[in-house]
């Protein structure tokens, strides 16, 4: 579906594959990195902020899930709990080895990967339902395992039998206990983890994944180990949950089981279903989709609640706002099936058309 | 096409108006355009997992606020209204709420979900922006001392008291041993706030043995197994920290297949709900609490009473969650007037000034409705007393109903020596 700016065609292969490739489109990237930059000067509020950071931690997340199940296929219902992985990694390397948040930050999303190399194994004889099923029940043993047998006492910090919370996260001077530092920690995290991704995706092992995708038996006949790149295909993915979830305790500072359900792996996927499954954009689209409509869900339920009598404010307020969340979901997609990524590279085809009605 | 877009646009414009525009319900209007109003916020799970338990509270406090606006014209004669934000018992939205009422910087807060009061807790002692009446008495929450006050004895002395009671009442002679006890709890923070060091070596201490820990869900399906591992783990009590809606399966089914467990829950267990549930099956049911019953004869509870009556409220909503919503309401109005007749004008009521009234209550008794003990390094009740339901003569007629089996005693300080400290102004 997509188009190109008039005028601009490829005649080399690099042309074919750059992701940005006029002079305006590296102009318009500047300004909008700039515009990260400046964010939280621009907008001093914490609250936007604090929502800002949440939304930028499940891109991550979401972006991992979109290498795992839109590019290669790979159906998995188990992300919060890869996320969790991730999380738990990062206190433990914090506090039982002492390592820096810097140096955890990586080795939590490289455990994350591994666990998920470790599930990822039953992808070689399953497919679809069945390996979501089995996703499942990753998310099923992760939890538990958190949930029954890692101590607190594994981990330093405040430790409460439900769970540990940690100390703000430190580089030099700066104390990341602020939404504006924050922001700066896991803003530039975001971009980098999203740069990434834009690139793997357009690399060899992204398109022997699209390949998978489309055909698996096809994909072996080209020379494609299926075993490899299907593993591969989980270890990144969830080499990104754990990323997420690392940074996510950062920002929370508090780590928890019933953080990481199966509730949580399902809206992850629900999330990627509504951006556009396989698409870049897709992700950055469905977290902020979701999140907002749930934020705006969330602000909708008192409103409502003050026109209703009180014994029915707290019950029929508080769920309405559910209620319409999941309406709003509902005719999303019956609207555009194919997520809001495919809605922007029309809207974005009518302006490079403009003001001709094809394309 | 083009309808397509034009709605997404138009759903996308209301997204961002409604997402914007969310201090409108601001705590002081402007002086001179309309009657000044102080804000109540509450703050807890009211669709998740808690949700059962929630809903009635805010119920409570909605009733008590518009009883307060019509008896007493509001607080310091400013009309009160209350706001929530949803948590859902997830942390990502509890802050996104906390932020949000936050910013309308309402000055006294109801909250509860130990999880999400645990990871907001920095939050509170570090913003010092609010005064919070809290149930969730859990480690981490209540203590270190701060802007964060209990509504019942902090949740590992509560349980050490009934462990004090329980050897007691205890024949060791005929039994040739301490009690034994399996805790069924909720996998959540406020599930495992009992589950501390210093509870079980005073378990220990006292002769009791802890045989397992079970975890069950909210909503309980299968009430067997649990009961059975208890069982089979040799305990001759159930302990937890139950909320309402999970003890009757249990009680119900301890009583089909003729267990002999006994059970014991922890001031938000000791509930009227449960008796309407259970029925016959809940008669021994222990429980520890520092509030009144809602039969008792005490100013505060003859108001709800009356309040349920004529409002017609469902039976679900006539426990304790209800009785709490008012607590804390009346809690608001004493902590916000004695401080407003302490400082003179509403511009020096600020949270820290609150904090400071609160801290000098010491014992304190909330029109009635419960007993509350404040210090400077104290945030959670000193005292409380145990209870059971027993059949009573009530008039002409037997009744099921929650009974003190003791009076007012001391509960077991449990809060770890690094946490009694309190913390900065």
């Amino acid at each position: 579906m997509a188009t190109r700016p008039a005028g601009v065609y490829d005649v080399t292969y690099q042309q074919d594959i750059a992701v940005v490739r006029t002079l305006p489109q590296w102009i318009s990237l500047f300004i909008f990195l700039c515009f990260l930059a400046v964010f939280p000067i621009l907008f001093p509020n914490r609250y936007l902020l604090n929502l800002v950071n949440t939304i930028l931690i499940f891109i991550i997340s979401a972006y991992g899930l979109n290498i795992l199940t839109g590019y290669a296929g790979q159906i998995s219902v188990g992300h919060a709990a890869f996320m969790g992985v991730g999380a738990y990694a990062c206190a433990t390397f914090m506090t039982s080895l002492k390592l820096s948040f810097w140096i955890s930050l990586p080795l939590s999303g490289i455990t994350a990967g591994l666990v998920g190399i470790l599930f990822g194994f039953p992808s070689l004889r399953l497919k679809g339902f069945y390996l979501a099923m089995t996703t499942i029940a990753a998310q099923f043993i992760i939890t538990s395992f958190f949930l029954h047998f890692y101590k607190p006492e594994v981990l330093g910090g405040i430790k409460f039998a439900s769970g540990v919370t940690l100390k703000p996260i430190q580089l030099g001077s700066i104390t990341f206990n602020t939404q504006e530092n924050l922001y700066y920690l896991i803003m530039p995290c975001t971009v980098i983890m999203a740069f990434f991704a834009r690139n793997l995706v357009r690399s060899r092992l992204g398109r022997a994944f699209v390949a998978i995708r489309d055909n698996d038996l096809a994909a072996e006949i080209m020379g494609i180990s299926l075993f490899h790149y299907k593993l591969k295909a989980f270890f990144i993915g969830c080499f990104f949950a754990g990323i997420s979830g690392a940074i996510y305790i950062a920002f929370m500072r508090i780590i928890r089981p019933d953080q990481y359900t199966l509730m949580d792996s399902i809206w992850i996927l629900g999330i990627l279903i509504i951006g556009g499954l396989g698409s870049h954009l897709g992700p950055i689209f469905g977290v902020i989709f979701v999140k907002l409509l749930d934020e705006v869900a969330l602000l909708f339920a008192p409103a409502l609640g003050k026109m209703l009598p009180a014994d029915l404010s707290s019950r029929i307020g508080a769920s309405m706002g559910l209620v319409i969340f999941g309406i709003v979901v509902v005719l999303f997609l019956i609207i555009e099936p194919r997520g809001i990524a495919h809605r922007w590279e029309i809207l974005k085809g009518r302006f490079r058309h403009w003001p001709f009605t094809y394309g | 096409m083009k309808r397509h877009f034009l709605i997404a646009l138009l759903v996308s414009v209301i997204f961002i108006f409604v997402l914007f525009s969310n201090s409108t319900y601001a705590q002081t209007p402007a002086k001179g355009k309309e009657k000044e109003k102080l804000g109540i916020a509450f703050l807890g799970d009211l669709t998740g997992p808690l949700g059962f338990w929630n809903a009635p509270r805010l119920v409570g406090i909605q009733d008590a606020a518009e009883y307060l606006n019509k008896q007493y014209g509001g607080i310091g004669k400013r009309e009160i209204f209350v706001d929530w934000a949803d948590t859902k018992s997830k942390i990502d939205i509890a802050t996104s709420g906390y932020e949000r009422l936050k910013a309308n910087k309402y000055l006294v807060w109801h909250t509860c979900g130990t999880g999400e009061q645990q990871m907001l807790k920095p939050r509170y002692e570090e913003d010092k922006s609010q005064v919070i009446y809290t149930c969730s008495t859990s480690p981490g929450v209540i203590y270190p001392p701060g802007y964060v006050f209990g509504t019942a004895a902090y949740y590992p002395d509560e349980w050490g008291l009934f462990f004090d009671w329980l050897v007691e009442n205890w024949d060791f002679k005929k039994m040739g041993r301490g009690p034994k006890v399996a805790i069924l709890t909720y996998s959540s923070g406020y599930g495992k706030a009992l589950i501390t060091d210093e509870l079980f070596a005073y378990a220990k201490k006292k002769g009791v043995e802890i045989v397992d820990t079970i975890y069950v869900p909210f909503v309980v399906v299968d009430a067997a197994t649990p009961l059975l591992k208890a069982k089979k783990a040799g305990a001759d009590w159930c302990i937890g920290q139950w909320i309402y809606q999970s003890v009757p399966p249990f009680l119900i089914e301890n009583q089909k297949l003729d267990l002999g467990l006994k059970f014991a829950v922890n001031t938000f267990g000791v509930d009227d709900v449960i008796i309407s549930m259970a029925k016959e099956a809940s008669i021994g049911l222990t429980g520890i609490t520092n509030w009144t019953m809602l039969w008792e004869d005490t100013a505060g509870m003859r108001i709800i009473r009356e309040t349920l009556e004529k409002k017609f409220r469902r039976p679900e909503d006539r426990g304790a969650s209800y009785v709490l919503g008012w607590m804390n309401t009346w809690q608001t109005k004493m902590v916000v007037e004695q401080t407003l007749k302490r400082v003179g004008k509403w511009e020096k009521v600020t949270p820290a000034e609150l904090r400071r009234t609160s801290e000098s209550w010491g014992k304190v008794d909330i029109n009635g409705l419960g007993v509350m003990f404040y210090g400077p390094n104290q945030r959670g009740a000193t005292e409380s007393k145990i209870v059971q339901v027993q059949k009573v003569k009530a008039g002409d007629k037997e009744e099921m109903r929650w009974v003190p089996v003791t009076d007012w005693r001391k509960v077991p300080r449990l809060v770890p020596p690094d946490w009694e400290k309190a913390l900065a102004y």
